[in-house]
């Protein structure tokens, strides 16, 4: 194929898993405040888009490799780049059609990964860098985040329960945004810069750019806006599943989790560990839960979505590496195919996802019977509405 | 001996960053606790600053209230209550700032 051709695919790829990865984790930093009513639906994924637009701008480190030490860099080839993003891709589409929260990042580690197996064999992946760089940590995240959101939560009810002192949801709601907003922001500098690195590694691997080089404006451009309009569009199904079904979070755990995912993740990246804003998130919702002594946790919706962390390397590998056996070449004819395919399915997927839409208008209504009656149960002791004024009327009215 | 030996190999090439993954954990375990410590001290602060005593309206307080007279222990709160959430907020905001300063590269 043309290189100029492919390079174009290879970048609307890139682009397009930007995209999924902006609606995808849309729910990490706003799933609590909408869940809490902290902010309407449609203002926090617009506040959120904001945010990590202004962070993809702000980050200037950017990751010359997609996954540094993970593989080598001499294997990487245009067509191993693309099978590699369509594996995350993929894996992201299918874990949001089910609404399972994932790892975007992981989607695509575990995508090039496959893709470099294929085509350059298992010397090029450095299987220990992949268990001390990404295994261990996505293992421990989870749960330093759960217990301490699950302290945190324990802690915030002792001193200001909402039911023993009046009013003190409306500040809790306050303090969960300026959480979300940090989180958003970090967002934008880490994961806008994951797809600038793979267009920046495309280019040089073209030989456009030298090696070392700086990723140009328009990437960055490009980058920013992809995950912003992706994050903006909103993840509502996987929002739905960590704001409401996972467990339900009033205003004290909303912002007990979210003030816990934001000092473990600007810890984590401080202390140079790159760590899944997902799998953060999504413990320290689990760990608000457990914080406080008569919340409902959903086991059966934590265990499909750890089953899906685990699951999320080698699935997207799996992808990643029977496209990459088909694309390696880089034939015109296996590549269009391809593209092709993946378009449809792409298309298929959303269609099918039509049939039960979440939007932004029922993302806090309930699907699940049992949920609702669960839920219905919880309300009158969770939700004094009369004592916490006009916010929790509205989140109220909306349940 | 062996065991020293295997330690010192370890030590030389760490497989995985057990110490650095440790203070990770430490760090963000006070931080995340210490700031939703002092935020919920904040916001009872303020509930006393506004002349709610603890449990002033809710169902948990009307015992309290059938027990005696609250207005003394009220009003004595008030400044007290402004104080504390004064001081408390002003340290989360200041977390809230040096979060941005991680954050932002440009800053460091």
């Amino acid at each position: 194929m043309h290189d100029t051709t492919l390079l174009v695919i290879v970048v609307m790829a890139a682009l397009t898993f930007d995209f999924t990865n902006g609606f995808h984790d849309t729910a990490n930093a706003m799933a609590t405040s909408i869940a809490t009513g902290a902010l309407k639906p449609k203002a926090a994924v617009a506040l959120s888009a904001v945010l990590n637009l202004v962070g993809a701008f702000l980050s200037v480190k950017v990751a010359a490799t997609i996954a540094s030490g993970i593989v080598s860099s001499s294997a990487i080839s245009l067509p191993i780049v693309f099978a590699g993003l369509l594996g995350a891709i993929a894996w992201n589409i299918a874990t949001w059609s089910l609404g399972l929260p994932s790892s975007s990042s992981h989607a695509l580690i575990g995508g090039v990964i496959g893709a470099t197996l294929v085509s350059a064999g298992h010397s090029a992946v450095h299987g220990h860098s992949i268990v001390a760089k990404v295994v261990i940590p996505a293992v421990l995240s989870p749960i330093v985040a759960g217990l301490v959101a699950a302290l945190a939560t324990r802690i915030a009810y002792r001193i200001a329960d909402p039911v023993g002192v009046p009013g003190t949801n409306r500040w809790f709601r306050y303090g969960q945004l300026a959480s979300a907003a940090l989180v958003s922001l970090a967002h934008g500098t880490n994961d806008a810069q994951k797809t600038m690195g793979v267009i920046t590694l495309a280019l040089i691997a073209d030989r456009r750019l030298g090696a070392n080089a700086d990723p140009p404006w328009w990437v960055i451009i490009a980058c920013a806006v992809a995950i912003s309009a992706g994050t903006y569009l909103g993840g509502w199904r996987v929002v739905r599943t960590m704001g409401h079904r996972l467990t339900h979070i009033e205003p004290p755990q909303g912002f007990a989790a979210q003030t816990s995912a934001a000092a473990v993740l600007l810890t984590a990246t401080q202390g140079g560990l790159p760590l899944s804003t997902t799998h953060i998130t999504s413990g320290a919702v689990l760990g608000s839960g457990l914080g406080k002594k008569s919340a409902v946790i959903r086991w059966g919706v934590a265990r499909s979505m750890v089953i899906a962390w685990v699951l999320t390397l080698p699935a997207a590998g799996l992808v990643a590496a029977g496209l990459g056996f088909i694309v390696d070449d880089g034939g015109t004819v296996q590549i269009g195919v391809v593209t092709g395919c993946s378009v449809v399915a792409l298309l298929a997927v959303w269609l099918w996802s039509r049939r039960s839409p979440v939007t932004a208008k029922n993302v806090n209504d309930y699907v699940d019977p049992a949920d609702r009656a669960i839920d219905d149960a919880e309300r009158p002791l969770v939700e004094p509405g009369h004592l916490t004024g006009p916010v929790a009327g509205a989140t109220g009215a909306s349940t | 001996m062996s065991h020293q030996i295997v330690l010192a190999a370890a030590a030389k090439t760490p497989f995985i960053d057990w110490s650095a993954l440790g203070q990770v954990a430490l760090v963000s375990f006070v931080f995340g606790v210490a700031i939703v410590v002092l935020y919920s001290v904040g916001i009872l602060g303020m509930s006393w600053a506004r002349g709610h005593d603890e449990g002033g309206e809710g169902p948990a307080s009307l015992a309290a209230l059938d027990a005696g007279a609250q207005s003394g222990s009220v009003a004595a709160n008030r400044p007290l209550g402004a104080t504390l959430a004064g001081i408390c907020f002003l340290i989360c905001a200041g977390a809230v700032v040096y979060g941005l300063y991680l954050i932002i590269p440009q800053f460091h």
